[in-house]
């Protein structure tokens, strides 16, 4: 997989990137059933449009994309997912932030709260598989909207993350 | 610098997957954030917190149980895809093989990579679609500028000749100012032609160049004068590329007899050359001796 110019064999990618498209479509969807499907989809889209890819080297970015429009297209179809609108957050200046104490479960209840659009940053960001670059380019939009969408959605994360932590049913 | 710009910069980590990007801030900027915190314990605890809870942020998040076998089962999938792309791909190499029935090479050479196999396949594929409808039109093309090719109808200078002697001036009145080929209209003749028209009732060979209407036909009559006999006759121009043996001569001066027939003007001489893309056609009346006067007429400088 070094050499960016050789043809990408597929069965290959899902090998190397089987468990970060997996977990990217974990994320997203929140279902582990739904998630297994998502991923195979994405791959069998890649199948047929392997051709379209052109450097190896791209070849995360390209399944993660395809990943996520996939996703999109699903809930586009179903819109089953709940989401809660960021307008009027702000970044917090002196938060106290949450003690780290919340487990996956809780973590993906927030995340799911999340419009897609923050969520897939967010997640990508939390990844650390790519630079703002690579993440901007994946999302198709420009470097400074991602920023920004992060930069909210991660003051939402902290906060919901915070309530959750100080509710007496926890 | 304030809390909140110090904040803001400190927001984003420089992922090891690349540095930070120019809307965080320049490197000044955020060296005068990182100042900031050892005067403000206040900001430094916040960036500590939120640092310590993006690490556990990320770790959970990345913490994501894989399904046992779904990898297996996905990589599982795809072999079956891939050996079928690969088997279409080989059977389309079979089918397109100029060797085929001698021994394939796929049996002497190392498989091939199944996605590579596959990509090739669908690349030759949009190939193929590309090339064998150009491919198509082109031979379609040729077919059919070849069958017009073929069935446009030829004459040989005698067909001409031999439809001239059905001709008279009295005929080439009764018919049609030609309407034809420009060329054929503007053709330099030797002599200023009595008439010009494009038809004429006679040989059924002929028909075809006269319904077609590229063909002219002139009569001329050259005046006795003291030096030569009167000479008159017709003669016929049209393209080189209906005419099968084209004569060798070049122009009418330098051009020989053909043979002798009798014609409506009379026993007649032909003769023939070519003239650039048009051939002419001539029929005199008379024998050799009416072509030495015409030609010897031509060659005297105008008065």
């Amino acid at each position: 997989m070094d050499d960016s110019r050789s043809a990408p064999n597929l069965s290959e990618l899902a090998r190397l990137h089987y468990a970060l498209v997996y977990r990217y479509a974990y994320r997203l969807c929140g279902s582990a059933e739904e998630a297994e499907d998502l991923t195979q989809q994405a791959f069998l889209t890649a199948h047929r449009r392997l051709h379209q890819l052109r450097d190896a080297n791209s070849a995360k970015s390209w399944l993660c994309a395809i990943l996520r429009n996939t996703f999109l297209t699903r809930v586009t179809a179903h819109r089953g997912v709940q989401i809660v609108p960021l307008h009027g957050f702000s970044d917090p200046v002196q938060e106290q932030g949450p003690t780290a104490n919340f487990d996956s479960s809780e973590l993906q209840q927030v995340l799911s709260e999340l419009p897609e659009e923050f969520r897939a940053p967010l997640i990508l960001y939390y990844f650390e598989e790519f630079s703002y670059r690579q993440i901007a380019e994946q999302l198709d939009v420009p470097m400074g909207t991602v920023m920004s969408r992060l930069a909210r959605a991660k003051s939402h994360l902290r906060r919901r993350l915070e309530a959750l932590q100080s509710a007496p049913s926890r | 610098m304030d809390c909140r710009q110090a904040l803001q910069i400190l927001e984003f980590d420089d992922l090891a997957a690349g540095g930070l990007p120019a809307e965080v801030g320049s490197v000044e900027d955020r060296a005068a954030a990182e100042a900031h915190l050892e005067s403000c314990p206040t900001c430094a605890r916040t960036v500590g917190n939120r640092r310590e809870l993006d690490r556990t942020i990320g770790q959970v998040m990345r913490a994501v149980p894989i399904p046992r076998g779904s990898q297996q089962r996905l990589l599982a999938r795809l072999a079956e895809l891939e050996t079928a792309d690969t088997a279409v791909a080989m059977a389309a190499d079979d089918e397109n093989s100029p060797r085929n029935g001698q021994a394939s090479s796929l049996t002497t050479t190392p498989a091939v990579e199944p996605a590579q196999s596959n990509a090739a396949f669908k690349s030759r594929r949009r190939f193929l679609k590309v090339v064998v409808p150009l491919a198509a039109c082109l031979m379609a093309a040729v077919g059919f500028f070849g069958a017009v090719w073929v069935l446009i109808p030829r004459w040989s200078v005698e067909d001409i000749s031999q439809a001239l002697t059905e001709v008279d001036f009295e005929s080439l009145e009764t018919l049609g100012n030609f309407t034809g080929s420009a060329e054929a209209k503007a053709a330099q003749l030797p002599f200023d032609p009595v008439s010009d028209r494009l038809k004429w009732a006679c040989d059924k060979q002929a028909k075809g160049l006269i319904d077609s209407n590229v063909i002219a036909v002139y009569g001329f009559d050259l005046p006795k004068t003291r030096r030569s006999a009167a000479v008159r006759g017709l003669i016929a121009v049209l393209p080189r590329s209906r005419i099968r043996g084209v004569p060798a001569a070049d122009s009418l001066a330098t051009a020989s007899p053909t043979g002798y027939v009798a014609a409506r003007i009379g026993d007649s001489i032909c003769v023939a050359w070519q003239q650039g893309d048009l051939v002419c056609v001539c029929l005199l009346k008379g024998g050799p001796d009416s072509l030495e006067t015409l030609q010897s007429a031509l060659a005297e400088p105008a008065t």
